[in-house]
């Protein structure tokens, strides 16, 4: 049985664990220090120890730079577990968490309160995108789940549904300007406008979509060998499918109603975790997680430095950074599958 | 004496010549240059603010580019009177080739259109087409030449320069009544994520006529003949302005209340933001004869509440968004 021969021992994991926390640390240090204006370490301590809401100082640090790093932290790590969880259940390494439907869902859910309720604050997109995301994921799963467990199925009916949301938000978008100057902005991804508040909402959402991804990596390792030997160790199949489904939607809902939906994350953190934790689930969610935070927490604080405006939104930065490293990836021969 | 006759002859014939709008003419414009062979008399406006110009020289299109609103017509209050009980065709979203042929014109109106070249080279096959003004940018062409360039294809130049002349006086006027203002700094800015109009925006053109001055920082962040400047969402120090506008198309307000650095500004600890509603908006973004006579009647005793840089004289319209300290 050369399948349990393992060929990333476990001192490599820890070390590329060790590794990538070490990353976070250090770009979390940076965002907090770095930004359209460079701060200095009195700034930093009189915005937190004599915080003065008129300096504008003070709030850069304290009421934009630190919900953003804690949002890009909690983001990333939602959208890498998700993407790692999508991929080692599809066992496609296309899978992300944009091609079952879950962007285009909360997408869907924005215009419609955009247009029929006429909800223009960010902060309330918060539930409309969480509600779309609940509906499509669903359909996806009423359309393409079943008892023969063909992870295929899903991934068709994911692309199915995304395009047509897709079209239905195009067709809206042209009938409604107003609605067009709201979305487009929404639509690119991005974590300016995170706020304490915001992230305290979700907190409950990430909390849950968390515990079930814990439960859900486990369940994933039996998969990996493969869907009869699954069965055979007594696995229901639908329901590590449905388990999964539940916690990406929960995890990624709530990210793409605090930051929109920011693209490529989930795709990019799963292949290079994959480089470090071979075959078991466990290892490839943790580390992919933890790559999602580094990446989203970098491209936010790109995005944020002068050269870029002070504004570029962090899915755009995210693609612009991952694009080049998926490349050297698959020219390298990146292990792309397990 | 008779040497005066004679000058006063030639005068009034060059005046007549004038008025008579002789045909053909011949406009540049950032695509080339359009010769309009006879007085049009089926004129197509692709231009999403264009009607209100046309209709302001007493020349209803055929058809007509819908822009936003809730008239059928995209028409907005201050073009009503003049629209009249004319059904124009009404074309919306991107320009639509197919349809414009089939309409026949004999003219195209496309200043602040967004027309590229391969667009023009199509529209210009079915009829002349009247591009932006050389050098302008897609929609930096002022109101004025506009205006005068869309009363020479259509023959209605002495009405433009009655109307252009009409509405100077008034921004003339206002200066004049508040010359204690004049060189101050003032930006029309819109939230979400936040930019700014520069002076090659119609929006700032008008906030030029009013003799306010755009902050050099903002010119600086958009670029040369750029038609507006993203604002760092870390760095708010080019809206350090003495009258700042926030335009809202609708529902903004909620989005002004969730920038954190907001609070920090000196606009708003003076009272000295001024919330421009949707329709007043809509005027601004027009920038039409019309709705420049509409904006200036409502704006005025809004900037007063404003430029006294006290709190205690809220802006009436940021007192009734919610958005006034």
């Amino acid at each position: 049985m050369t399948v349990l021969a393992d060929p990333h021992p476990p001192a490599r994991r820890q070390r590329a664990l060790f590794r990538i926390l070490i990353l976070v640390a250090v770009l979390t240090v940076c965002a907090i220090f770095l930004g359209y204006q460079t701060r200095g370490f009195s700034d930093v301590a009189s915005a937190i120890f004599s915080y003065d809401p008129t300096s504008a100082d003070d709030v850069v640090l304290r009421d934009i730079r630190i919900p953003r790093i804690i949002g890009a932290l909690l983001g990333g790590a939602a959208l890498g577990a998700s993407g790692a969880l999508l991929q080692a259940m599809t066992r496609n390494p296309l899978a992300d968490p944009g091609i079952l439907g879950v962007n285009a869902g909360a997408a869907v859910g924005v215009v419609l309160s955009i247009i029929i309720l006429g909800i223009t604050n960010p902060a309330q997109y918060v539930w409309s995108a969480l509600i779309g995301c609940a509906v499509t994921s669903t359909l996806v799963f009423l359309i393409g789940g079943s008892k023969n467990a063909n992870p295929m199925r899903l991934l068709i009916a994911g692309a199915t549904v995304m395009v047509v949301s897709l079209a239905a938000i195009r067709a809206i978008l042209l009938l409604s300007r107003q609605t067009l100057d709201t979305y487009r902005f929404w639509v690119l991804g991005g974590l300016d406008g995170v706020t304490y508040d915001m992230v305290l909402a979700l907190a409950p959402f990430l909390v849950a979509g968390a515990v079930l991804t814990v439960v859900c990596s486990f369940w994933l390792n039996a998969l990996v060998l493969g869907v009869e030997m699954a069965r055979g160790l007594g696995l229901r199949i639908w329901l590590v499918q449905l388990t999964t489904l539940v916690a990406v939607v929960l995890l990624c809902g709530a990210t793409v109603s605090m930051a929109g939906p920011v693209a490529f994350v989930g795709l990019i953190s799963a292949h290079i975790a994959r480089g470090f934790a071979g075959g078991d689930a466990k290892w490839l969610v943790l580390l992919s997680a933890c790559l999602g935070a580094a990446l989203l927490l970098g491209a936010d604080l790109i995005g944020r430095l002068a050269m870029f405006g002070g504004n570029m939104q962090a899915g755009v930065m995210s693609a612009i950074i991952g694009g080049p490293v998926l490349i050297w990836m698959v020219r390298r021969q990146w292990p792309t599958h397990t | 004496m008779l040497k005066h006759v004679g000058i006063a002859v030639l005068v009034s014939t060059m005046l007549a010549g004038a008025a008579r709008a002789d045909f053909p003419v011949s406009i540049p414009h950032a695509f080339g240059t359009t010769d309009v062979p006879a007085r049009p008399d089926r004129v197509v406006s692709i231009s999403l603010i264009g009607h209100d110009f046309l209709l302001a020289l007493g020349v209803t299109p055929i058809a007509l580019r819908k822009w936003y609103g809730t008239d059928p017509y995209g028409v907005w209050p201050w073009a009503q009177d003049d629209l009249g009980d004319a059904t124009p065709v009404v074309m919306q979203g991107e320009i639509d080739v197919e349809q414009i042929a089939l309409l026949k014109p004999d003219l195209i109106i496309a200043q602040w259109s967004g027309m590229s070249q391969s667009e023009y080279r199509i529209l210009s096959m079915i009829a002349p087409t009247l591009g932006p003004k050389p050098g302008a940018g897609d929609y930096g062409t002022p109101w004025q030449d506009m205006l005068r360039r869309i009363g020479m294809a259509t023959g209605t130049l002495d009405q433009a320069e009655e109307i252009v002349s009409g509405l100077d006086n008034r921004f003339a006027e206002f200066r004049d009544s508040q010359s204690n203002w004049q060189g101050t700094t003032a930006t029309m800015a819109w939230s979400g994520s936040v930019g700014a109009y520069t002076r090659h925006d119609l929006r700032g053109q008008f906030l030029e006529a009013l003799g306010f001055v755009i902050p050099q920082a903002i010119e600086d962040l958009a670029g040369s003949n750029e038609f507006y400047a993203t604002i760092a969402a870390e760095d708010y120090s080019p809206l350090d302005v003495d009258a700042l506008f926030w335009l809202d198309t609708g529902g903004q307000a909620a989005k002004l209340q969730a920038l954190p650095l907001r609070f920090t500004t000196r606009a708003y600890h003076e009272g000295r933001e001024i919330h421009i509603d949707p329709l007043l908006s809509a005027a601004l973004s027009h920038s039409s004869p019309q709705s420049l006579h509409f904006a200036l009647d409502a704006v005025v005793p809004l900037i007063e509440a404003a430029m006294d840089g006290d709190p205690a004289t809220p802006v009436p319209t940021s007192l009734a968004a919610g958005i006034a300290p």
